[in-house]
């Protein structure tokens, strides 16, 4: 493997780590815990 | 095409903006926690850190043409402004909190106890030197921003009740404030003021009078500024001066480069909040990579701590 492919792996490796736990955090997490609220004080909280 | 003062619809530019300062940032944390390289792009991606101050320019731009309309001083505006800053930012903070705390955090049980209540209220970022405990390094601007929305009502309604002009020349003395803190901290060796909440929330004032200039007033010069000629030479020269000097003098405190990098994302957030671009404001992928940017600013820093441990 060249130094430039070995650098551009881990250019990908890290970036896709990073969208990955960023999209599930997002989906789970934010938009849960908003849909969990709404329905507390039924009203729409547009975030 | 143009946009409306105050429509209270999505600034799908700015939202493009936002994508690319979290861009800079995953750069930059990848470039200093996993030596990537980027090639021609190293010099200005290894002081990246710098799209923190259009970040924060951005929240206080964003929140102005949002709640423009709004006097948020009133009892039910202030408290609901409150809930939805709150709810938009806590849930996914305490999430990584803990996740750090829990797998990566190297403090004892006891500090983190100590800790606890200061970062379960978010004002970390007042103890300069706790950058560097625990996740602080990467969540301190969790801190600034949630001190930032805690002003943000007064600052407002104080800005709505000033004229254009007043506005013009508050806004230049911030940014003369904002680039001489720079000057009285090389000088005199003060606490870095990269996570000082006083000057975030300098940032994200400027932000909020860029937004009411903008949206207010009109005038030749204005109307040159929101021009694509002047986005494009702007950020140009951005990149261009910050890898310049960075290449030369290996800059190590971030904010000195705001010399360049402040002036630069001023001008560029008024064609960024101005002009429209209409395929791009029906693109689902902009506007839910803008929704999990600030998941993905947080998660940068610790994903980066994390990817290594695992390549390693």
């Amino acid at each position: 493997m060249t130094g430039f492919d070995y650098n551009l792996v881990r250019i990908l490796f890290t970036f896709l780590l990073c969208v990955l736990i960023s999209v599930l955090l997002y989906e789970i997490v934010q938009n849960r815990v908003v849909g969990l609220f709404n329905k507390m004080i039924q009203s729409k909280i547009d975030l | 095409m143009e946009r409306q003062p105050f429509s209270n619809q999505r600034v799908v530019l700015l939202d493009v903006f936002r994508v690319a300062l979290a861009l800079l940032v995953f750069m930059f944390h990848s470039n200093m926690h996993f030596q990537c390289r980027y090639g021609l792009l190293d010099d200005f991606v290894s002081v990246g850190a710098l799209a923190m101050t259009g970040f924060f320019l951005l929240s206080g731009y964003v929140l102005r043409v949002r709640y423009g309309e709004s006097n948020l001083m009133g009892r039910n505006e202030l408290g609901r402004f409150y809930l939805k800053r709150l709810l938009s930012i806590l849930p996914l903070y305490y999430t990584i909190a803990l996740l750090y705390v829990g797998f990566l955090g190297k403090e004892l049980l006891v500090e983190n106890l100590i800790l606890f209540p200061v970062e379960v209220m978010g004002i970390q970022s007042t103890f300069t030197t706790l950058f560097g405990v625990s996740h602080n390094g990467g969540t301190w601007f969790v801190s600034c921003l949630l001190l930032g929305y805690l002003v943000y009502p007064f600052l407002q309604t104080v800005v709505k009740q000033l004229s254009n002009k007043c506005n013009i020349v508050l806004l230049l003395l911030l940014i003369g404030i904002e680039l001489w803190a720079t000057i009285i901290k090389r000088t005199f060796q003060t606490c870095s003021l990269y996570a000082n909440p006083f000057y975030r929330i300098v940032e994200l004032t400027i932000g909020l009078l860029v937004a009411d200039v903008n949206m207010t007033a009109n005038g030749k010069l204005l109307n040159a500024l929101r021009s694509w000629g002047v986005l494009i030479v702007t950020g140009t020269v951005m990149l261009a001066g910050v890898s310049v000097v960075n290449h030369v003098y290996r800059v190590h405190d971030y904010m000195l480069l705001n010399w360049i990098a402040l002036p630069c994302f001023v001008i560029m957030l008024f064609p960024l909040g101005y002009k429209k671009v209409d395929w791009m404001e029906k693109s689902k992928l902009i506007r839910h990579a803008s929704d999990i940017s600030y998941a993905f600013f947080c998660r940068s820093f610790s994903s980066g701590l994390l990817g290594y441990g695992l390549w390693k």
